[in-house]
């Protein structure tokens, strides 16, 4: 192997597991514990040169169209996740970011070192608990016409114009629309808000997270809410049924509720 | 395995095959972040972390930089540089630049003529192409027909903002009882006129709501 031996680092452990049989992300070389003082990462050898012609792939697909993707090339993210995942099953895992390669176990070593103490914390708060998260979706236009359907004073408006001369109804319907657009605004972050809120009841903590735009989710729907939220192991399950009334309360509004989990708390790392 | 259970036990749970886009949200944009020298450095793993951080930030400003006027924006991939293209994928950017490039002398007639039968708000446009396209056209290789659209584009965009100031105007008159009734009519109509017009001009040149509009990078959207 020579100069294109690493280690892929997937995570930090509390204590050493069990004995192990995940495959590393190279789907060849197992994945083995380097223990520190206060914890273990959880690494596996990987070939540099067949990783970074992976990850290439995965680069060129990125930036190429993302609806398109190749199953190949997402199989080296999957990977990543699937070793966190097992290890989640049976303890608490630190997820690492996609990608972090360390020299040797020496490096392992030292990293254990220079991190202990912010390791320790993490450790700390996601004892029994996983992260999971909720992404919402709306398309204003379907908004605007759910609304217009259920306000009377918008259809009360519109009668209005229908008894108009040509001119002064065109007037009114755009300050018709122009008022029914700020008030879908208003009404949508309103909405978000009350989503994050009614999840986060049952979650140790809550993020919101940023929106990603269109072309990343290739959805039809505008992305209006990425929230991701701590929860206890014994509180999944009315987590996952709030999620589900909500769904099916906002739904009717032509909203699209995702909730996914459980995922190692990658997004709690900070 | 406790866990295993709660999950089978729950219907939202049940999924758990992650679609692309929850792993790109999560995998490549959080976790921790370990950095030092006890890292190997893989150089491709930066360019994972800027294509994506370039998807999250500025896709709009990147796209409208990349593909000016370009009719199949959806084909190529804005944020590629040629640089990066070639040195690590190896495929040759210069092809595609030559292949969209190759000027089409008929082009410019065809869209004339057609075009000479708009209106006149229209025809000015084409006019004022057929300059920039000859200034232009045989160094940078722009596609004569994509700088008409393009400024069309700029025309309509900026039109439209016009008409939305002058109309949100109106309304306020209206509402302030600072008109009367022949007024208010003789407005609305001329409004309305524009709006058809404007309907017309975008169906000709293939333009969609959507498009007119201007990215002013860090101020956001014009409209």
């Amino acid at each position: 192997m020579g100069s294109s031996y690493g280690l892929y680092a997937y995570g930090l452990v509390g204590k050493n597991p069990e004995p192990l049989d995940i495959v590393g992300i190279d789907k060849k070389n197992k994945v083995y514990s380097v223990e520190g003082k206060d914890g273990c990462v959880m690494v596996s050898e990987i070939d540099i040169d067949t990783f970074q012609d992976q990850v290439k792939k995965l680069v060129s697909d990125l930036a190429g169209s993302v609806d398109t993707v190749q199953r190949e090339a997402e199989e080296i993210l999957q990977a990543h996740e699937n070793v966190l995942d097992t290890l989640m099953k049976s303890t608490t895992v630190v997820p690492f970011q996609f990608g972090t390669i360390l020299k040797d176990e020496q490096a392992a070593l030292t990293m254990l070192q220079d991190y202990g103490e912010k390791f320790k914390s993490l450790l700390a708060k996601f004892i029994g608990r996983s992260e999971w998260g909720m992404k919402v979706y709306a398309n204003q236009q379907e908004f605007i016409h759910y609304m217009v359907q259920i306000e009377p004073e918008f259809k009360h408006l519109e009668e209005k114009r229908e008894g108009l001369s040509k001119g002064a109804a065109y007037l009114l319907r755009r300050k018709i629309e122009e008022e029914l657009k700020d008030k879908a605004l208003t009404r949508l972050a309103e909405v978000t808000e009350v989503i994050f809120h009614t999840l986060g009841k049952d979650a140790y903590e809550g993020k919101v997270n940023t929106t990603l735009p269109q072309k990343l989710t290739g959805k039809k729907k505008e992305m209006i809410l990425n929230t991701v939220y701590l929860v206890e192991r014994e509180k999944v399950a009315t987590f996952c049924k709030q999620g589900k009334r909500l769904m099916e309360h906002y739904g009717a509004m032509g909203l699209d509720l995702e909730v996914s989990g459980p995922w190692p708390p990658y997004s709690f790392t900070c | 395995m406790k866990q295993q259970t709660i999950k089978t036990s729950d219907e939202i749970a049940r999924k758990r095959n992650f679609t692309l886009l929850e792993l790109l949200d999560r995998l490549l944009d959080k976790g921790v972040m370990v950095k030092g020298e006890i890292l190997l450095s893989v150089a491709d793993i930066d360019l994972v972390y800027l294509n994506l951080g370039l998807l999250l930030s500025s896709v709009k400003s990147i796209e409208a930089a990349a593909s000016r006027g370009d009719d199949d924006e959806a084909k190529r991939s804005p944020w590629q540089t040629p640089t990066y293209e070639e040195e690590f994928l190896g495929e040759p950017q210069l092809e595609a630049r030559r292949k969209d490039g190759v000027p089409i002398p008929l082009l410019k007639e065809d869209s004339q003529s057609e075009s000479s039968q708009e209106e006149p708000l229209a025809r000015a446009l084409p006019a004022t192409d057929e300059g920039l396209g000859h200034i232009f056209g045989p160094k940078t290789n722009i596609d004569p027909k994509n700088v008409e659209k393009g400024l069309t584009k700029l025309v309509l965009t900026l039109v439209d903002l016009l008409r939305k100031l002058m109309e949100k105007q109106a309304i306020r008159r209206v509402e302030a009882g600072q008109l009367n009734f022949e007024e208010v009519e003789k407005i609305g109509n001329t409004f309305l006129l524009l709006d058809e017009r404007m309907e017309q001009i975008k169906e000709t040149f293939g333009l969609k709501d959507e498009e007119l509009n201007l990215d002013l990078g860090p101020l956001g959207e014009l409209l």
